[in-house]
């Protein structure tokens, strides 16, 4: 704070100069009408303003200044303020995007003049779609950035991946920068409230961020009110939602017939025979006598059961405006979303105040306030064990009711599988966001070009979550929970930036900044268990509790950091920045890091020999080197950690502490060398615009809790080891293929392919190698392979009986325990036997190429678009599916491909196994014997690994607006209509419902949602739910 | 004016250079080692914690071993993937399970002993003698884990000072002859620096005598006999200890620490304590007495076991159930679960008995020396058969009669006596080893009609565990670590 106060200790010393009242009025060039919202600005000053409805404005300016006006779209113009005061300004359309101003990290640039790897998504980009968060909005729009849906609970958030993933530690989510302020989130954003994004992707863009750069950084803007008279604007739309796939399982009468099958054929191999009494067989192995009539039980589709069409809807209403003195905007939204899931939903209450207060000529004061509050409701929604899963898997006889303490269990279900819908419905389990962004600037422009910049932000994150499971759901033992956490962090961050024409050719933009940045988090948790009865869910009414604990942690970031622009006869761009962190994460003989870049860029249309080529407005090739860190290892990992340890002595608890983690004192941020040469081509007036990148990332000294000898007597520590290269093509092309008069066409494709590989691991270049959760290894680490790379047995078919000789002996090389009929897995290196050597790479969940094809059309006052975007090469892990192959014999329900698994060509005795049954059960050819049944069962096989490639219409929208002439009359200035589509349909071969469920996520395959990402197991997909296929209705309205 | 700004802009940019102690965090919620081992009290805390680790040590000890042998079913249906019924059917590979969970806790004790002893000869002490304890018992610990390492895995890296990966990568493996003589060196040194005895709130932490009993059994394991009886002897001597006078007493709660026990795994049913999770484990997924709502996954004892036992031997309805009950009633009649742990105080939390687990018994000290006379004097039958009808006796068992008998005959009495009465308390696998009866008698039980007819077989090498694969993986050096040979 102390150097806020000195800052405005010499700012308010100024001499004001001689200022005058402009007036005039903006106007489109070509159609005559008069533009509102145009930027007029003082050149190198701070006042600036923008036109009302009739494309007037007035402000006050020096004598002799320059007047940019610029708007969106249009080809901003310099007027020299003379003796007029009251001007005419006619815009042309220009190369949209050529002379936007695009934000980069502590400034802003004209997108012309860009030499790094930028992409935007505007405001135009984010209105019209029923987004229910912003990180929707990066879905299939941006080149070079997947975002994925991996999970359609209500509040979920997607997952944002720049560029490949640059780690094999825990985190390669981008830095999100909200107004200036690093370290923000984007969950608590209304999209409303959003001017422009910008995504920094290569480190000569992000190395200003130094050592949180390294995956990529997210700058977002929010609207400011913008000087004229009040402007309201209610924007709102309601939808209905409803699941987009159902996953096929057995229904009642396949179930019975192969449950009937395989509890004989397990029997059989007991060595019992089928005519014994059925109180004879062990109770897993037994049925009851109603299953020989299945016409008699309940034939319950279980899924639709859990699942259901729900109502989403948002409200948004905000004010904005201003006057010579101040602009203000304030917005509220109100977003309410019912779950596709049964009792699950989520709500949202966003609100803002954006404020800019012209304290003097030079000097300029803002503050925004954003609070943001939510609720998410999602009781055991998804993921292993939760209640979708079990949906999945509950025998399609158990009834509506069934399963539950109070009506008893079915004979026949697994046990652990309570009725879902009951589950859903009576345990409680919420959770409640709050989130106030606060932020102060300064600005001090006490001469032409030079401008001092002060910000100081403090955010306050704040989670409560609840969760209470009654007995009944819960097999006889009610549990219940509850858990606080916050966070506060602040940042003060101030900045010196000079602009200056010297030589009359050369344009320099200089900047130095510095930073102090504290996070500090706590958490609060309570367990407890056996509560009276279900009418108390707090805990005070658990008889036990189970847990308590508190704990904090907080870290601290302090850097300086500096920019330098060159601008040479606007042919010529050269930018350097240089940025030096100081983290309290790293370990004490690594405090400080250095993180450079220099990019340039050359306009070759502007060269002489350009100059006859006609139509193209530019021609851009730029290239840049640039290093960026990536800090996310946790704030101690440096340190050797000790944990409480507890033993008894003579019957009494003795405290104990042992080392629990291995410090590293060499311990330091991971480093991201990142080279990209790009080109821009925009031509035939902006009807053509195509930027191209190619990119290659070295990311060295990976932060990664490395596996270690447990002869250490730990399993890992976190070190700094290993490369990884992520390198790729991206391609982003807008065309405007008809611009006539009330009609035209707008198209823009993207691409981009991103190459993950492995370069080195630890010294001795040994792979990492990782168990899934039905043991061996599963996922893979190696050199030339992608970062956690499925691992596993390749198998070929079925051991059907020609793999075996006259004794019953298998002429193939089996896997230890295997029997006939189980997978035939390949004998990779021939030695006879399948042993773990014969594992091999199985593919991986990062995507070969990603793209995405957005249109719009515009035919008078309507308009359509629609958005097709795709990943293809993906694959996902599908435990969720080998856990109910598992199937039968432990009363589950399974995919009706077990119905026709393998069967012996006779069985012991002669019996017969089957059931009399219309249920097709002979052998498809494919689908091995049922595991539960017998042998043993290579869980991490390439048939759990399925190909998630997949192409999804994920938008459509249609709008109409009204025309203005008639709403003048009732005072409105707009009015608009839109029907919107989303997630229409998917195209994909995946089993499951969702292929992007875990994806590149890297959530670990516990299956629990929110877990920590751990990038070395990834793509595991346990029970995610069906995605929102959406319809919705939204209105916008400008008073 | 412009030059005043700039130059307050550069100072002001500049005063927060000298940052470096706003960087130092220290954590807030967990303790750091920079901050411990400095004082008695900082190393009461760590011997402390270091003895936790019997607490899984005991539980997969237990189970693994047990698997091994004639006492448990070779196939146990509806757990075929856990780690014990895998290597009751001798399945396993590298890979398998929880294996790698009884190895690390053996490494842990040997990394936290380790510091134990390098740093406490630096430490302040107010009490020497507790200095000295202190320092037995981490050698204690190291040597208990050597030796168990030793017979269950073969040869070890010798590690007695704490190691970074890199410097480990470099240690190679030992013979298995080497590790024992490492072994052997430790418990020599807690001989020398543990007390007899504990003051009463200390109960329960390593004496003198447990060190002893563990160095007789490893000279039990290399056969030397002659080396065992004399320290044997001392800890019979000492008077110390007496035998419980019925078998039940051993495992209730109020005789924990007793006179029966010369080392145990302190368990505590409360809060935050170390818990006996055991007894639970091993009863499973159904319903009995013990038991009303059940658990997870259970382990089914062999026929072999149960008619073992004479029909009025005591302990064998004390220690087995037959009879498998479910939520639904009775299931069958066959199935037998061992409850041997069970009997006392059920605590609320069923997976969190108070009950000690013996890891060395005063009964086990007398029927290893009687098993040492046996192998290393002659015309000591009355001795001997003086322990065996003691133990026979609390049995509630007539005594037996020795002469006449031959030392093969006396050592297989010993050895079903030692079976009966030590029935999963971890002993089994380690005495059909020592005793060169492993493979003899697992391939007689495995062509057991009910264990599968020969379905299962052991071969030779599985005398060893396998080397967790997870060890090759990080060191693949052959000239440093390899795997055990037959599993490769």
């Amino acid at each position: 704070m102390m150097f806020l106060s000195i800052s405005l200790l010499f700012f308010n010393s100024l001499a004001n100069a001689q200022n005058k009242t402009i007036h005039g009025t903006a106007y489109d060039a070509s159609s005559n009408l008069p533009l509102e919202g145009a930027t007029v600005q003082v050149k190198n000053g701070a006042v600036s303003t923008t036109t009302d409805g009739s494309g007037n404005f007035s402000l006050l300016a020096p004598d002799g200044a320059i007047l940019i006006v610029s708007f969106v779209g249009y080809q901003p113009q310099d007027i020299t303020v003379g003796s007029q005061t009251n001007l005419t300004i006619r815009l042309a359309p220009s190369a949209s995007g050529l002379s936007d101003v695009v934000v980069v990290g502590y400034g802003t640039v004209k997108r012309e003049n860009v030499t790094g790897a930028i992409s935007s998504i505007t405001a135009k980009n984010l209105s019209d779609r029923a987004n229910t968060t912003v990180s929707e909005s990066f879905a299939g729009q941006i080149p070079g950035v997947t975002a994925q849906q991996l999970s359609s609970r209500p509040g979920a958030q997607l997952d944002i991946i720049i560029r490949g993933r640059g780690s094999i530690s825990a985190a390669s989510t981008p830095l999100y920068v909200v107004d200036g302020i690093p370290g923000s989130s984007i969950f608590n954003i209304n999209p409303s409230d959003i001017q422009s994004i910008e995504i920094l992707k290569d480190a000569a863009s992000t190395a200003i961020y130094g050592a949180r750069g390294g995956n990529g950084v997210v700058l977002i803007t929010t609207n400011q009110g913008k000087k004229g008279k009040p402007v309201i604007n209610f924007n709102s739309y309601f939808g209905l939602q409803q699941p987009n796939h159902i996953v096929r399982m057995m229904n009642r009468d396949e179930f019975i017939a192969y449950s009937i099958w395989g509890k004989n054929v397990a029997y059989m191999e007991l060595g019992g025979s089928l005519s014994d009494p059925m109180s004879a067989r062990p109770s897993r192995l037994q049925y009851p006598e109603s299953w020989n009539n299945p016409d008699t039980l309940p034939d319950i589709n279980w899924q639709k059961a859990v699942l259901q069409n729900s109502p989403i809807s948002s409200y948004q209403l905000s004010v904005s405006g201003g006057g010579d003195n101040a602009t203000y905007l304030i917005s509220a939204q109100h977003l309410n979303q019912e779950g596709i899931e049964k009792h699950t939903g989520f709500n949202q209450t966003n609100f803002r105040i954006n404020t800019s207060l012209n304290v003097s000529k030079n000097l300029k004061v803002g503050m925004n306030i954003a609070p943001s509050f939510s609720t998410i409701n999602s009781p055991d929604a998804e993921g292993q064990n939760s209640a979708y899963h079990r949906a999945l898997a509950t025998p399609p006889i158990v009834p509506l009711n069934g399963n539950t303490e109070a009506t008893g269990y079915v004979v026949g279900a697994f046990a652990n599988f309570i009725n879902p819908l009951q589950t859903l419905k009576e345990t409680q389990q919420a959770t409640k966001n709050s989130f106030i962004g606060s932020n102060l600037s300064l600005d001090f422009t006490p001469l032409s070009g030079l401008n001092f910049r002060s910000q100081f932000g403090y955010n306050y994150t704040g989670v409560e979550s609840k969760y209470f499971r009654p007995a009944n759901v819960n097999k006889g033992i009610s549990v219940g929970s509850y858990s606080q956490s916050s966070r506060r962090n602040w940042v003060l961050q101030n900045t010196l930036n000079y602009s200056k024409t010297l030589f009359s050719e050369l344009e320099m933009d200089v900047l130095i900044g510095q930073s102090i940045e504290s996070n500090k988090s706590s958490s609060a948790s309570i367990s407890g268990n056996n509560y009276p009865n279900n009418l108390v869910p707090t805990l005070n009414a658990a008889a036990q509790i189970t847990g308590a604990s508190t704990s904090e942690s907080e870290n601290s970031l302090a850097s300086f950091f500096g920019r330098v622009n060159f601008n040479f006869k606007d042919k010529y761009l050269l930018t350097t920045n240089v940025r030096r962190d100081g983290s309290s994460r790293f370990g004490i003989n690594n405090k400080w890091g250095t993180f450079p870049s220099l990019s340039i860029g050359w306009k070759l249309d502007r060269e002489s020999f350009f100059k006859n080529v006609s139509n193209l407005d530019l021609l851009k090739i730029r290239a840049s080197i640039g290093e960026a860190g990536n800090d996310n290892i946790g704030d101690y990992s440096s340190i050797s950690l000790l944990s409480l340890s507890n033993y008894s002595y003579n019957g009494s608890i003795a405290s104990g502490l042992v080392p629990s983690s291995f410090g590293n004192p060499n311990l330091r941020w991971e480093k991201i060398v990142s080279r990209n040469i790009g080109l821009d081509v925009i031509a035939f007036q902006n009807r053509i615009q195509l930027s191209v990148e190619l990119y290659n990332n070295i990311t060295t000294d990976m932060l990664f809790s490395r596996p270690i000898s447990r002869m250490t007597g730990f399993s890992s520590m976190v070190d700094n080891l290993g490369k990884v290269e992520n390198k790729g093509f991206e391609f982003d092309l807008t065309t405007v293929n008809v611009r006539k008069s009330g009609f035209s066409w707008e198209s823009r494709f993207n691409f981009s392919a991103n190459r993950n590989k492995v370069l080195e691991t630890d010294a001795a270049g040994a792979p990492i190698k990782i168990g899934g959760y039905f043991g061996g290894d599963t996922y893979i680490t190696t050199i030339g392979e992608p970062i956690g790379s499925f691992y596993g047995f390749k198998t070929n078919g079925v051991l059907e009986d020609k793999y075996f000789d006259a004794n019953g002996d298998p002429i193939v090389a089996i896997l230890n325990g295997q029997i006939r009929g189980n997978e035939r897995i390949v004998d990779i290196n021939n030695d006879g036997a399948i042993t773990e050597a014969d594992r091999v790479r199985l593919g991986s969940s990062q995507p070969d190429f990603t793209w995405g094809i957005n249109n719009t059309i515009k035919i008078k006052n309507f308009d359509i678009s629609f958005l097709i975007y795709g990943a293809q090469g993906a694959k996902l892990f599908y435990p969720n599916q080998v856990y109910m192959s598992f199937g039968q014999v432990q009363g589950m329900n399974s995919t009706p491909d077990w119905v026709r698994s393998w069967k012996p060509s006779s069985y012991p005795g002669n019996q017969n196994p089957f059931p009399a049954t219309d249920v097709d059960m002979s052998w498809d050819g494919k689908t091995p014997l049922s595991y539960g049944i017998g042998g043993a069962i290579p869980f991490s096989s390439d048939y759990f690994f399925r190909d998630a490639s997949f192409i999804r219409l994920k938008n459509i929208s249609v709008g109409y607006n009204i025309p203005p002439n008639s709403l003048k009359r009732v005072g409105i200035q707009f009015a608009r209509i839109v029907l919107m589509a989303d997630n229409l349909h998917t195209w994909t071969k995946y089993p499951g419902p969702n292929p992007e469920a875990n994806g590149l996520s890297g959530r670990s395959d516990s299956g629990t949602p929110g877990d920590v990402a751990d990038p070395l197991k990834n793509g595991t997909d346990w029970g995610a739910l069906p995605m929102i296929r959406k319809f919705s209705i939204g209105v916008n309205i400008k008073l | 004016m412009r030059h005043i700004n700039l130059i307050l802009g550069i100072f002001i940019l500049s005063g927060l250079a000298s940052c470096q102690k706003f960087l130092d965090k220290a954590p807030i919620s967990s303790y750091n080692v920079n901050s411990a081992y400095q004082s008695q009290s900082d190393f009461q805390l760590a011997i402390t914690g270091t003895y936790r680790n019997l607490g899984s040590i005991s539980f997969n000890r237990t189970i693994f071993t047990e698997s091994r042998t004639d006492n448990v079913k070779a196939r146990q249906i509806g757990s075929e993937n856990q780690t014990f019924a895998i290597l009751s059917t001798f399945t396993e590979t590298p890979a398998t399970g929880s294996i790698i969970n009884l190895w690390s806790a053996y490494w842990a004790v040997i990394s936290q002993t380790n510091i134990i002893i390098e740093r406490i000869d630096a430490a302040s002490f107010d009490d020497e003698n507790m200095r000295n304890a202190i320092k037995g018992e981490a050698y204690f610990l190291r040597g208990f884990a050597y030796f168990e390492l030793a017979w269950m895995w073969g040869g070890m890296p010798l590690v007695d000072h704490q190691v970074t990966p890199a410097e480990l990568a470099q240690i190679k493996r030992s013979a298995q002859s080497e590790t024992l003589e490492f072994a052997k060196g430790d418990f020599l040194k807690a001989i020398d620096l543990l007390p007899e005895t504990w003051p009463v709130r200390y109960l329960g932490r390593a004496t003198k005598y447990a060190a002893e009993g563990y160095l007789a059994r490893l000279y039990m394991f290399n056969g030397e006999f002659d080396n065992s009886i004399p320290v044997l002897t001392d800890i019979i001597q000492s008077n110390q200890y007496q035998t419980a006078a019925l078998y039940p007493d051993i495992f209730s709660e109020a005789n924990d620490n007793s006179k029966e026990h010369v080392f145990q795994v302190q368990f505590n049913s409360g809060a935050g304590a170390l818990s006996f999770t055991l007894p639970q484990y091993l009863i499973g997924p159904y319903v009995n007495q013990y038991f009303p709502n059940g658990s997870s996954p259970g382990i089914f004892i062999s026929d072999d076991l149960y008619d073992a036992f004479d029909n009025n031997d005591e302990r064998r309805d004390f220690s087995l159930i037959r009879g498998m009950y479910s939520t639904s009633g009775i299931y069958n009649t066959t199935t037998i679960y061992n409850i041997k742990f069970a009997h006392g105080i059920t605590p609320a939390n069923i997976s969190s008995y108070g009950l000690n687990m013996p890891l060395l018994r005063y009964t086990d000290i007398l029927l290893m020396y009687a098993e040492s006379l046996n192998e290393a004097r002659s015309d000591a039958a009355n001795d001997i058969f003086d322990i065996v009808n003691t133990v026979r006796a609390r049995a509630g068992l007539d005594p037996m009669n020795g002469s006449g008998l031959t030392k093969e005959e006396i050592r297989d009495i010993i050895s079903k006596e030692r079976r009966l009465e030590f029935n999963f308390e971890g002993i089994r696998w380690f005495d059909l080893i020592r005793t060169k009866k492993a493979l003899s008698t697992m391939t007689a039980f495995l062509a057991r009609s009910d264990e599968g007819d020969a379905q299962y077989k052991m071969n030779e090498h599985q005398i060893l565990f396998p080397i967790p694969q997870d060890e090759i993986n990080i060191n693949p050096d052959p000239n440093y670590m390899w795997q055990n040979p037959g599993y490769q």
